[in-house]
């Protein structure tokens, strides 16, 4: 709070207030709390998704109270969604985890956090190789780099994934086919100067409503801006859209592949910023073994890329995706246009893709192509799931491959750099990638005799038990399985805690000090505002306990260089702060010392951090965020753009400097269309499509718990279209079953309800952990981002007798 | 203690509206805030609600003011409050 | 919130300080004449008093909400009905005073531009009140605005959850003296159209007398503790008052 006397504080509410009148304005403007009054409002980025909105958070006797939109945030402007304006309410679930709890004859009981912590270690101790650590894109930057330097520099193990695997990693791989780095080039600015906005499977209206309302408020203020719905089904985002364009499932490969066609046939392509900035690429040849070709590609020339996009006429391209061909040749003349600013937008239709890579690629490569990229309003950016996908597990590294500011495991010199960074001994982290998120559970959930090699597990900030797909296979059979271990950390019990051996329970969101990453590189930072709940703590700490305990066990890999504990931290006297004990975690901000020793990471791809404290002030900053002469910090709005970023040579309009083929030009990819893996058949006659809703996140575990949400978003349900309800004399809520090759549940009908799909194809939201629509998903995957596709598969719709 | 903020709007003959500003700016109890057009904004500090009420009322007369209006109100507490007569 | 709770606080017989007060409030208590509550200063919420809130729950469907009474403008007790069944109807709709209302009828999934029919202009039929957005500029309702009891609840009353939000601040004076415009006690930040609640079609007892006169924030300021405020902001609106003025 302030450090002025009461006098002057209320003396200048009053000089607002009467500046304000006087002005004649009816702008909104906000007087002072006044010391004593009791209620500190306080910044902090939302809970929820990768939008990034900052909320004021109103507590008040140690409790939030109240939630508002940051007026002063650059993403939300004040407003937020649902979900936002009901954050505070998290906290407050009546059955928060507020013990440590181990499974003792099938029963979870209480422990002391002094045993539990023994416990992990123990288990590790036993068998490193066969431990995994599954964490989240709603890991904070400090607890995904302390997870990550406890595995790949602790232990010396890459089995550590995350959820954010099987919700944007197709985002990543096309990224870096792209451009050769991760991360969109543009940022949220580009919706409020596109003339055009393209949905690909990207149901804003719902999953980012802040982000869409950006967009189409502009019409209120009389600016034009084209919607085009590329969709499925249809949605509230059809609502508000010019052209709703339905294609059949799988088909955007076709549709982009059109674009493409026409572009090149019109000679209506961006031949200038071609011929400078880019060259083309395909897939190579699959190897022998059957394993897919290279993920980079071999060089192609124009001709050969002409040829293979020739087959793409607006006619084929109608065949294969039900877009009609007038409809293609419109897209592909809008692209064609250079006095149209576009902005391609999606999240995951694109990403959950067994073809999720080259629909990513084929979006950058039609942007590319017609020189619609790198200037305001023309951008192609991915739109992230959770609030720290991007900040925590993409720019960290918290993935099986990956080290942290955009390093792999398998180049030496990466390895070489950031042992050095963490001062850890040479050849401490492995070479070779660990396992995946899909292939991490499988391994799990197999016996160990047979080939089952991971047997303890650690999950935290997630609920693998309702979001893997095909879960019978992926996560049930642990069950019957005596030597594998689950721990999980988490605020309330979940389909994951359902299994556990040992439960953790988690400080959560303003409990503790943290700090996001959002879908246009903005780092957020926050201060811990409130007490966690009985004996939760943080997940930062339970790792950094469990490391501490490893050391005192004398485990070598706990060790740096210098024979200290890897997490040896000191006060500003040198003294040792003993932080793996709870009562003396807050006596310095580890949160800040993780960031300052993540921050020389960030240099080598550009992606550079300011310190800590410039986030402070902040209401986040886009990377790389760089220094001026005059001791300011900049940040970079557009990547690779001479007008705005640092890293681009004097004197040059676009570089793509991190470039796959090292000459700094970006990649256009050519990737055929390809039919899906599964499809409707006369025994599995309906698509299923799966995704979320306005009122949850993702698996439900806290907005099921905020009454307002949960009141108006209740349960599950299956959309179908009347037609085929008709068809199947089913009424208007009356329960089925959505029955798959791999299981099956049962759920009420809704007839022209929220979405309305095409005849043929079904949609259910996977919110709802009574009605767990992933027994029924399938697990196949896209070979380069190993992400899952829970969009489509085969089902069929049966009536209960 | 009390303190208020107030608009003040001031005739529209620039003179008199000047004349208005020079009284106010010798009362130490006034501060002068921004002017937009003929609307001035000021806070007004007093000891006493009804000190408060007596400058609110010398305003009133001040040649070169047209009109004052009430933006804020802050009184110290442990004062009795205003009392509503009007419904 | 009980109805007879508010009585009782009303009359003086009990102190309440977490009550919905609209600018009629203080009007209200004045003209009864129960002067025994201690006035508050402007923006200081004296909240440590043990409150009479029940953990911020709706309390019922809110689609069953009793529609306020027609108040009868000749009498007091009438009057005070009606604004106090004004403040516990708004109050059930919402987690926390700054919280977007839900909507207290089934709105099945209609295109958006239909919330605009009745709410645009604001609409009375009968009982039924609809009334008109509080703000302007923003298309996508749904987004903030869910139903109070979705398509199928059923009989689910929903989870328990001991979030107790912030109720609107309750001034013992909203006015300088007397004949001076009461400040507005509420945040203003999307509810810049004061006619939303104050106007036609806004809620009974919370009119003004003076509907013809459009410029509300001509003469009545906000006053509101509620609106979001940090060190940083704060430090803002000291710059105003410190910088030099020409």
């Amino acid at each position: 709070m302030l450090t002025v006397d009461r006098r002057t504080f209320v003396k200048s509410a009053a000089m607002a207030a009467a500046t304000a009148a006087a002005a004649g304005t009816t702008r909104s403007f906000a007087l002072p709390v006044l010391p004593g009054s009791g209620l500190r409002w306080e910044k902090a980025p939302c809970r929820f998704c990768g939008t990034g909105c900052h909320v004021m958070v109103a507590t008040e006797n140690g409790r939030v109270v109240a939630i508002q939109g940051d007026q002063k945030a650059d993403v939300n402007k004040g407003l937020l969604c649902v979900k936002g304006y009901h954050v505070g309410a998290i906290l407050y679930g009546e059955d928060r985890l507020t013990r440590p709890m181990l499974r003792r004859d099938g029963r979870l009981v209480p422990i002391s956090w002094e045993e539990a912590i023994g416990i992990v270690a123990d288990k590790i101790a036993e068998n490193p190789k066969g431990f995994a650590l599954y964490g989240s894109g709603q890991w904070t930057i400090g607890e995904g780099f302390i997870g990550n330097k406890f595995m790949k520099a602790g232990l010396g193990s890459n089995h550590i994934d995350g959820n954010p695997r099987l919700c944007m990693s197709s985002a990543v791989t096309g990224f870096l086919s792209t451009f050769g780095v991760d991360e969109p080039p543009g940022c949220y600015d580009d919706l409020d100067r596109c003339d055009v906005a393209i949905m690909w499977g990207n149901n804003m209206a719902e999953m980012h409503p802040v982000l869409f309302s950006r967009l189409v408020d502009r019409r209120t203020r009389g600016e034009k801006v084209t919607i085009i719905d590329l969709t499925t089904r249809r949605t509230r985002t059809s609502e508000f859209a010019d052209e709703v364009l339905f294609f059949k499932p799988h088909g955007d490969l076709a549709i982009a592949n059109g674009i493409a066609h026409l572009l090149v046939r019109n000679g209506t392509f961006d031949r200038a910023f071609v011929e400078k900035h880019c060259n083309f690429r395909q897939l190579g040849p699959a190897s022998e073994d059957g394993s897919p070709p290279a993920m980079l590609g071999e060089p192609m020339t124009f001709d050969e890329y002409a040829k293979a996009v020739e087959p793409y006429t607006p006619e084929r391209v109608e065949e294969l995706s039900g877009v009609p061909a007038a409809k293609v040749r419109m897209l592909g003349e809008m692209f064609g246009r250079r006095d149209l600013r576009i902005n391609s937008l999606w999240c995951m239709g694109m990403n959950q893709h067994t073809r999720g890579t080259a629909i990513n690629c084929l979006v950058h490569g039609i942007h590319l192509l017609s020189g619609h990229i790198g200037t305001p309003g023309n951008a192609a950016t991915s739109l992230t799931g959770q609030p720290s996908a991007c900040g925590t597990v993409r720019e960290v590294g918290t993935l099986c491959h990956l080290l942290p500011g955009g390093r792999v495991v398998t180049n030496a010199e990466h390895r070489r750099e950031a042992e050095e960074l963490w001062n850890v001994p040479e050849g401490r982290i492995g070479a070779t990638p660990g396992y995946h998120t899909v292939e991490m559970f499988k391994r799990f959930n197999t016996p160990t005799a047979e080939g089952g090699d991971i047997t303890t597990m650690w999950v935290q900030v997630t609920n693998p038990g309702q979001t893997l797909p095909n879960l019978y296979r992926n996560f049930r059979r642990k069950k019957d399985l005596a030597d594998k271990f689950l721990i999980v950390s988490d605020v309330y019990p979940t389909a994951t805690t359902e299994l556990a051996d040992l439960v953790l329970p988690s400080a959560m969101w303003v409990e503790k000090n943290g700090m996001y990453g959002n879908s246009e590189r903005r780092t957020q930072q926050w201060f811990k505002m409130v007490e966690p709940p009985g004996e939760a703590r943080g997940d930062a700490w339970q790792m950094i306990a469990v490391s501490r305990r490893l050391f005192d066990m004398g485990h070598e890999g706990m060790k740096g260089r210098d024979g200290k504990w890897i997490f040896h931290t000191t006060d500003k006297a040198g003294r040792e702060v003993p932080i793996w004990e709870w009562e003396h975690y807050y006596d310095v901000n580890v949160d800040e010392r993780m960031f300052e020793e993540y921050r020389p990471f960030t240099r080598l791809k550009h992606k550079d951090l300011a310190p800590y404290q410039e986030y402070v002030k902040a209401r986040g900053l886009r990377w790389p965020v760089v220094q001026q002469s005059d001791g300011s910090w900049r940040e970079t709005r557009w990547r690779f753009s001479g007008f705005d970023d640092p890293y681009v040579g004097k004197g040059r309009d676009y570089q793509f400097y991190h470039s796959v083929t090292k000459d700094d030009k970006a990649l256009i990819w050519f990737r055929p269309h390809e039919f899906p893996p599964e499809m409707p058949d006369a025994e599995y006659p309906f698509w299923l499509c799966t995704g979320r809703v306005l009122e949850h996140w993702h698996t439900g575990t806290m907005t099921r718990r905020i009454p307002q949400l949960h009141r108006a978003m209740p349960k599950a349900y299956v959309e179908m279209h009347a037609d085929d309800a008709a068809r199947l004399g089913v009424r208007n809520g009356e329960v089925v079953a959505v029955k798959s090759r791999r299981g099956e549940i049962d759920l009420p009908v809704w007839i022209g309800g929220r979405g309305d799909p095409k005849p043929g194809e079904v949609f259910v939201p996977f919110f709802d952990e009574g009605r767990l629509i992933n027994l029924v998903t399938l697990d196949e995957y896209d070979p380069y981002s190993r992400q899952p596709d829970y969009k489509k598969c085969a089902v069929a719709i049966v009536r209960k007798a | 203690m009390s303190i208020s903020g107030l608009v003040l709007t001031l005739d529209g003959d620039p003179p008199l509206a000047e004349s208005a500003i020079r009284v106010l700016r010798h009362d130490a109890r006034i501060t002068l805030g921004e002017r937009t057009g003929e609307r001035l904004a000021i806070v007004v500090e007093t000891g006493s609600r009804f000190e408060d009420e007596e400058v609110y009322a010398a305003l009133k007369s001040t040649p070169g003011v047209r009109f004052v209006d009430v933006a804020f109100v802050e009184f110290g507490s442990g004062e009795e409050g205003a009392g509503d007569a009007d419904g | 919130m009980s109805h007879e709770h508010a009585r009782r606080w009303f009359r003086g017989e009990i102190a309440w300080t977490g009550m919905v007060v609209g600018l009629c409030a203080a009007v209200a208590l004045a003209s009864a004449g129960a002067g025994t509550t201690r006035p508050m200063p402007v923006g200081a919420d004296d909240r440590a008093a043990p409150a009479a809130s029940t953990p911020w729950l709706l309390s019922q469907p809110a689609a069953n909400v009793v529609p306020a009474e027609r108040a009868n403008p000749g009498s007091t007790d009438d009057k005070f009905t009606a604004r106090v069944r004004s403040m516990e109807e708004r109050a059930s709709l919402r987690a926390y005073e700054g919280a977007p209302p839900v909507i207290p009828h089934a709105v099945g999934e209609l295109k958006y531009q239909t919330c605009r029919a009745c709410h645009a202009q604001g609409l009375r039929a009968g009982e039924q009140v609809a009334r008109m957005a509080s703000h302007t500029h923003l298309t996508n309702c749904t987004q903030c605005h869910v139903e109070a009891a979705g398509m199928f609840l059923g009989d689910d009353a929903g989870p328990a959850n001991s979030f107790e939000g912030l109720r609107a601040s309750g001034y013992g004076s909203t006015r300088a003296w007397a004949g001076a415009p009461p400040v507005i006690p509420h945040t203003t930040f999307m509810r810049t159209n004061c006619v939303s609640c104050h106007g036609e079609h806004g809620y009974d007892g919370w009119k003004p007398d003076h509907l013809d006169r459009t410029n509300c924030v001509q003469c009545h300021a906000p006053a509101a503790s509620l609106d979001q405020l940090s060190p940083v902001f704060g430090e803002e609106l000291l710059r105003v008052f410190t910088s030099p003025r020409p």
